[in-house]
């Protein structure tokens, strides 16, 4: 690894002032992309931030009314290991289990898989799905940013010189909701998803017409792409393995997808159907509370 | 090249003090500067879990952790789980499975699967592969080494008052 | 209890399990400098100028070496195609780099990172020379050449305007008539890639002069004499100049049977005269060591109504990449192993390794023999197939047993158990139920809905020990201490353990014979100066060699004590019965010392909407013989078996143009503990081998080469589609399910 300054703020303001000053620094949460990124000599910063001692970046809250506020540097495990967060949540837990082993989520945070923004991160799908929203701290003053948007290109954010993602806010889940979030790798467990979907939806009082869908898909796009016009169809119609079907194919259809190492363009097209045929079928299950949020690898 | 920084640590049950710059990981530090080769780099970007330690009491890749970020904190390795004159029931068990071959893994794996054992000690065989999909093996084919775990897990629950470690030799 | 058959504990697993075994990269010497490879990082070019001034200028640097450094730049383990550093001032060839991991210059400096610093200040000009990276169109007229250049070759004469590394044929009968005569004909076109290795530790190894003026070179690999001998012929020294010392050795499977960081170790250490260590990170080790040879296999088989295979007409090529490592070996084996353990009347093989500029391609569990079955396999499933025939009976029927002529006209070595295994595995599988238990693993089970299965046996045999007229011998020696009774004893034998149990054995051995606990037996195992060679730790043939060895040497030390020497010492070399090589023209040959076999059946489970496949079940059924240590045999069984489901299922060495693509283990995915096998089922059969110590015969390859072709039956069985090209990943099923689709 190249040689760099380490700093270890305690407070925002002195955060955003760090990284004012120095224009190249980087932010260190879990370090489980940066330090790799470091070593490979893809990211030579002279100055690192690490974030993890500023309290508000630690704040990991649950409220069934006010919902979730989840602190950019709190690592995976607090967060999958929240009995009322999980409950809450599967979906989105389900999505956060999935980042790396048990010794990449002791360190990773979903902040820090926010701003790596690869296409390919496994929260994301499933926090836009949840209608996520960036709180970002910066020279100017705070200011949000829904996740959809906060991802621009690989590698890429929204944020300006200076800004830092402080928390990320969840909102509660309405009553009848379900969410869900699958990947597909060549491994069982423990890689970069070829595709991952998530999807979050509502439904009406006697489980029978969705109210309101979201679905985003990870590994098709140069960014995590929200597949707004798959929830639309959905809102309003009833539960049948045919409205499911077409807003797969809707997904199927948005999906932008390369060939590369991990999979073709064909393979990911035909993943993004299936994938988000399933989650969808999921999430109706847990609106109804017909699945109890089983989690992966927990038999 | 920065200058380097003085950082102290809670390491295996000692405070420790060491100068590093701040781009060692902490595997670095651990096996060039304090000589505890323990903890292997078997891939030095957290795909392999040889390199597994005990930070703050949460299992991590010491190869994904600068050294630096670990003052004041409190990191346990291999060396620091192994008590002075016997083995752990789980190393006996490896050893009564014959859970290791090369054995590079292992240090990574005794401190993965002590730690689910300390945080969920009757394991079903799911989390016990889930909690080691992190931990790559070359050599054995996993079954010995999730078979270890799990009958530490019996042993202890059947006899919890009493170590099943024997005295071994060391 | 007799210690041979007991299944004690591994006499280094207290040290392992605490992490206190030192491995290469844990050792370090007072005053040791660092040192790092400058690798060629381009895969054909002539090296024109290599400017290191500024290297040597940098902080902390001691030394850079160049190609005039090594004084004879030259080595390999068959024959020294490969130069040591490429560069001028050297031999013309050593101005030729072939491949990407050619190492040029040798950067030695006081710490670690100084060495890396003045490594990247290392300038290369070069003029890049056309890349050739398929075998076949290197065997084109106007390909580029990659050894023009004359060394010893040990095959007779080489044609130096070819890429043609070395070409093997059998003939027995007349396979055109005898297709004539066939009721049914198979033909197919089987393809397996590259694979790596990934055994835990990357090389590493420290070198020093020692007191008494010889060099002595720290490292892991598989064959300490043999590493010896390529370090003094390199250096122009005599090999009692040398000693090699093997500490732990994290994980082999035939991939550190080259060299790698020994030689250039040996010679910065020589130059200096400090002790020096380097050690390779992951990327290092994916791009500098060699691969699991990949194959195009062209098959055409036929059989009777009956089931009597009648010819078999093999057409087989391998890459050998950039040097020839053991590629002429490999394609040895891989001439016999693609007719499979079966007696053919009629045979036709046509075999070539050839050179290109991928990554050079060699030793790897198996040696040629996992793909040769994955056609042989693949062409007796179909055969059965076709016949609608069960497949244990169409094997049952042409299986190699007691007397059977082999391809090479000779008489199959006694102890022949290819039907035992067989019968074993069938009736393993009757018992089996055939849906066992789901369990929900991934991520994908929660709504997974439409799923095949299927199930599929294979056959194999793998000889044991070196080939084809190699000469095969193995030292040891044994020392009985006390006086009225014996207290202890001492053996030496330097075969290397690189994780598979080879010392835990010797001491087995040892214990055995001389009737003493095998907490008495102290080994002697550890360098080249304890005894002679041990041969390598390769060929599922340090068991028996090695066996044979100290229990010979235990018997003349007992008759030593008896004769009341003390202590009572004495040595024995074990030579096994001669084999001999093909003959050029027809193969006839008496190829090999023995064989081990194996049979296999696989129950497999396909998402038939992704194309994922999971292996639920597999049972491995070998003849080991004698087991010497049983838990230790199953451990050989099962990590065979996962490594092999890895590369029937998953791992692929990508390259592109000549440089690697999957250079991280998060690229080049090795399987994990939710990706192997959901139940394996080891079942060891204990049918003596006549030539082996206790009736024991080598067993740790030969699990991983039904594997394949198992589970490609499973598959065949579960989806109706073959599948000739591994890995068998889930695009290439869901494609084949696509493809099946109306």
């Amino acid at each position: 690894m190249h040689a760099f300054e380490y700093v270890a703020p305690h407070s925002v303001d002195d955060a955003v002032t760090l990284l004012q000053e120095s224009g190249d620094a980087q932010v260190l949460s879990g370090g489980t992309d940066l330090i790799p990124q470091m070593k490979e000599g893809r990211r030579r910063p002279p100055l690192v931030v690490d974030v993890k001692h500023i309290p508000e970046l630690n704040e990991l809250v649950y409220d069934p009314v006010e919902g979730l506020w989840l602190g950019a540097a709190v690592p995976c495990h607090r967060i999958v290991g929240n009995g009322a967060i999980a409950r809450a949540y599967p979906g989105l837990v389900e999505a956060i289990s999935l980042i790396g082993g048990i010794q990449i989520q002791g360190r990773a945070t979903v902040g820090g898989n926010l701003c790596n923004a690869s296409p390919a991160a496994d929260s994301i799908p499933a926090l836009i799905a949840h209608r996520a929203v960036c709180h970002i701290a910066g020279p100017k003053g705070p200011r949000t940013v829904p996740v959809e948007d906060f991802c621009t290109a690989p590698g890429e954010t929204v944020l300006e010189p200076g800004e830092l993602l402080v928390k990320i806010h969840v909102p509660a889940p309405p009553p009848n909701h379900g969410g869900a979030y699958q990947r597909f790798i060549p491994r069982n467990e423990m890689d970069i998803a070829v595709v991952g979907a998530g999807a979050a939806l509502v439904l009406d009082e006697r489980g029978q017409v969705i109210q309101q869908a979201r679905i985003a898909l990870g590994a098709v796009a140069p960014r995590p792409l929200f597949v707004e016009e798959a929830g639309a169809f959905l809102a309003g119609k009833p539960v049948s393995e045919e409205v499911l079907e077409e807003a797969a194919r809707l997904a199927r259809e948005a999906a932008r997808p390369i060939t590369d190492m991990r999979g073709t363009a064909a393979q990911r097209k035909h993943l993004s159907h299936v994938l988000t045929r399933r989650v969808l079928i999921q999430a109706v299950q847990r609106a109804r509370g017909e699945e109890a949020g089983r989690r992966n690898g927990h038999v | 090249m920065s200058s380097k920084v003085m950082v102290s640590t809670h390491l295996n049950g000692q405070e420790v003090t060491f100068l590093c710059e701040p781009r060692q990981t902490l595997l670095e530090v651990l096996r060039e500067e304090l000589g505890l080769t323990g903890s292997k780099e078997g891939c030095g970007n957290g795909n392999c879990g040889a390199c597994n330690v005990l930070l703050d009491g949460v299992l991590v890749n010491s190869c994904l952790v600068l050294a630096v970020e670990t003052d004041g904190r409190t990191v346990t390795t291999i060396e620091g789980l192994t008590p002075p004159d016997r083995l752990l029931p789980l190393q006996q068990k490896f050893l009564e499975h014959a859970a290791l071959q090369c054995g590079v893994c292992t240090p990574g794996f005794i401190v993965s699967a002590q730690a689910l054992l300390e945080q969920n000690p009757q394991p079903t065989e799911g989390e016990v592969r889930r909690w080691l999909a992190g931990n790559l093996c070359r050599c054995t084919g996993y079954d010995k080494i999730v078979r270890a775990v799990l009958d530490t897990a019996q042993s202890l629950a059947g006899d919890p008052a009493q170590d099943s470690a024997k005295e071994v030799g060391r | 209890m007799r210690a041979v058959g007991s299944s004690i504990p591994r006499v280094d697993a207290v040290d392992k399990v605490t992490g206190l075994a030192p491995y290469p990269g844990d050792i370090d010497l007072p005053g040791q400098a660092w040192m790092k490879i400058v690798f060629a990082g381009v895969p054909h070019a002539r090296i024109t100028r290599l400017d290191v001034s500024r290297a040597q200028a940098a902080p902390g640097v001691i030394a850079v070496f160049t190609a005039a450094d090594v004084p004879v730049n030259e080595y390999g383990l068959i024959m020294p195609d490969q130069p040591v550093l490429c560069g001028p001032g050297s031999t013309p060839q050593a101005q030729i780099v072939r491949w990407e991991g050619d190492h040029v210059a040798l950067v030695v400096a006081e710490t670690q990172a100084q060495a890396e610093a003045a490594a990247k200040l290392v300038a290369m000009e070069y003029e890049e020379l056309p890349v050739v990276t398929d075998p076949f169109q290197a065997l084109e007229p106007d390909a580029p050449l990659l050894h023009p250049e004359e060394f010893p070759f040990p095959y007779g004469q080489r044609d130096r305007r070819s890429n043609l590394l070395l070409a093997y044929r059998l003939r027995r009968g007349d396979v055109e008539a005898a297709f004539a005569q066939a009721d049914v004909i198979v033909e197919a076109e089987y393809r397996t890639q590259a694979a790596e290795h990934a055994y835990l530790q990357p090389e590493a190894g420290l070198a020093y002069v020692r007191e008494d003026g010889r060099i002595e070179v720290i490292v892991a690999g598989q064959w300490m004499h043999e590493d010896r001998a390529q370090i003094a012929h390199a250096l122009g020294l005599p090999e009692e100049q040398i000693v090699v010392r093997y500490p732990a050795i994290g994980g082999a499977f035939g991939g550190r049977e080259d060299m790698s960081v020994q030689i250039v170790l040996a010679l910065a250490a020589w130059k200096t005269g400090r002790p020096v260590k380097t050690v390779w990170s992951r990327e290092e080790s994916i791009i500098g060591h060699h691969k699991r040879h990949p194959f195009v296999i062209k098959a055409k088989w036929g059989a009777t109504r009956e089931g009597k295979i009648v010819a078999a007409q093999m057409d087989v090529t391998s890459d050998a990449g950039a040097y020839a490592y053991t590629s002429t070996k490999v394609l040895g084996n891989a001439t016999l192993m693609c007719l499979g353990p079966y007696e053919i009347p009629n045979v036709h093989v046509d075999a070539r390794t050839v050179y290109t500029n991928n990554c050079p391609s060699g030793a790897f569990r198996g040696f040629g023999a996992p793909q040769g079955h994955f056609a042989a396999e693949g062409q007796v499933n179909k055969l059965a197939a076709a016949l609608g025939m069960d497949p244990v009976e169409i094997r049952r029927r042409n299986a190699l047993r007691e007397g059977s002529i082999l391809a090479t006209g000779s008489v199959v070595p006694a102890g022949c158990t290819a039907l035992d295994v067989l019968e074993e595995a069938a009736r393993r599988a009757a018992e089996s139920p055939p849906e066992p238990p789901v369990t929900l693993r991934t991520s994908l089970d929660a709504s997974r809905r439409r799923v095949a299965q299927g199930r599929g046996l294979a056959l194999s045999f793998k000889n044991v020990g070196f080939s084809l007229g190699f000469p095969e011998h193995c030292h040891a020696w044994v020392e009985i201490h006390g006086e009225a009774e014996m207290e202890r004893a001492v053996v030496g034998c330097v075969g290397a353990d690189v994780g598979q149990g080879a010392h835990t054995v010797f001491a087995q051995f040892a214990a055995d014979a001389l009737g003493l606990p095998v907490e008495k037996v102290e080994l002697r195992v550890e360098d080249t100066d304890v005894t002679g060679s041990s041969g390598s730790s390769s060929a599922s043939r340090m068991t028996f060699m090695a066996g044979n060895a100290i229990l010979g040497a235990a018997q003349r030390a007992l008759q030593a004590w008896e004769d009341e020497e003390r202590p009572a010492r004495a040595e024995f070399v074990f030579h096994p019965r001669p084999t001999t090589p093909y003959d050029p023209q027809t193969g006839a040959s008496d190829p090999n010392i023995t064989y081990g076999y194996c049979a296999q059946v696989a129950d497999v489970e396909v998402d038939l909407e992704t194309g994922h496949v999971l292996v639920k079940r597999l049972i491995s059924v070998n003849d080991v013989g004698k087991a010497v240590n049983p838990q230790q045999v199953e451990g050989q069984i099962e990590g065979a078996v996962a490594q092999s489901v890895g590369w029937t299922l998953l791992e692929n060495f990508v390259q592109e143009n000549g440089r690697a693509v999957t250079q991280r283990l998060s690229t080049y995915l090795i399987p994990g503990v939710a990706d192997v096998v959901e139940e394996i089922v080891p079942v060891i059969l204990e049918l003596p081998d006549p030539q082996g110590p206790l009736g024991a015969r080598g067993m740790a390859e030969m699990p991983f080469i039904p594997t394949a072709p198992a589970i490609a039956a499973a598959l065949h069985d579960a989806i109706g589609v073959w599948f000739d090209e591994l890995p068998i990943t889930p695009e290439r099923v869901w494609q084949a399910l696509r493809e099946r689709q109306p």
